[in-house]
């Protein structure tokens, strides 16, 4: 069951259920782009997001600087995310249509590589990804630039 | 969100309530121009930011943030956030904010 936001395209609902639908999901939503820009949506999946999974501010977090890059960077017109156990992990995955550019991988790197405090002086993709990089255990962006996936220590 | 400002002496106190997320970057960019005409004015010598009805707050705000705080210390003027829950104060923590600027409890 996927939670949806916003007026979906009939392609959009379908690549996106075609990419988030897993038997193990604990939690999917699909937004289009108004919905991205409706503060009250993060609110929303944080109010139906199941508990125990994951602190509720480190959600938040993801969510909003997950769904910043898509929709300031990402030019993005829908945006899917669900959640899963996968190898004793927590997987936050986000799909994105049109998918990423490929200028991410670049910024994901260079949050890597870099200190936090160089990436506070200088904003080289902003802070979004340094923080990422501090509350989760790796991130890692599908071939096809289509996923943003979020590998998170369960508690 | 939202925001009201207060002179206290030569203190500049600004209120902030709500949750700030990139969704708001309208209202940052505000506050980093209401703050900045003050500062210039040169009237007043310290800024402090009252985060105690702040709830949340994402990497769009700590940049709003750095911004006031490079905008105030350009100025000798202190640059100083109270009373930040602790979700923010953790935020905070992440980007070792509180190298670069004063945070009271």
């Amino acid at each position: 069951m996927i939670q949806k936001f916003g007026l979906l395209k009939y392609e959009q609902t379908q690549a996106a259920e075609k990419a988030l639908f897993h038997s193990g999901n604990l939690y999917a939503a699909l937004m289009d782009r108004q919905a991205l820009w409706d503060p009250s949506t993060i609110e929303k999946i944080l109010a139906t997001f199941p508990k125990g999974h994951i602190d509720e501010s480190e959600l938040f977090l993801i969510l909003a600087e997950c769904t910043a890059n898509a929709v300031l960077h990402g030019q993005a017109e829908a945006l899917g995310f669900h959640a899963r156990k996968r190898s004793g992990l927590l997987l936050l995955s986000f799909f994105q249509i049109p998918p990423m550019m490929h200028r991410i991988a670049q910024i994901l790197s260079l949050a890597r590589s870099g200190n936090i405090r160089e990436c506070t002086e200088s904003l080289p993709g902003g802070l979004g990804f340094p923080i990422l990089l501090r509350l989760v255990h790796r991130i890692t962006i599908s071939t096809d630039y289509t996923k943003l996936q979020l590998w998170v220590r369960s508690k | 969100m939202a925001f009201k400002f207060r002179r206290e002496g030569s203190d500049l106190a600004i209120y902030i309530s709500g949750v700030l997320t990139f969704h708001q970057h309208k209202e940052g960019e505000q506050l980093v121009y209401q703050i900045t005409t003050l500062v210039d004015s040169g009237e007043v010598t310290a800024v402090r930011m009252n985060f105690a009805e702040v709830l949340r707050m994402d990497s769009h705000w700590l940049g709003v943030l750095i911004r006031i705080l490079r905008r105030v210390k350009e100025k000798n003027a202190t640059f100083i956030i109270e009373k930040p829950n602790k979700d923010i104060c953790k935020l905070f923590d992440i980007v070792e904010l509180s190298r670069i600027a004063e945070i009271r409890p």
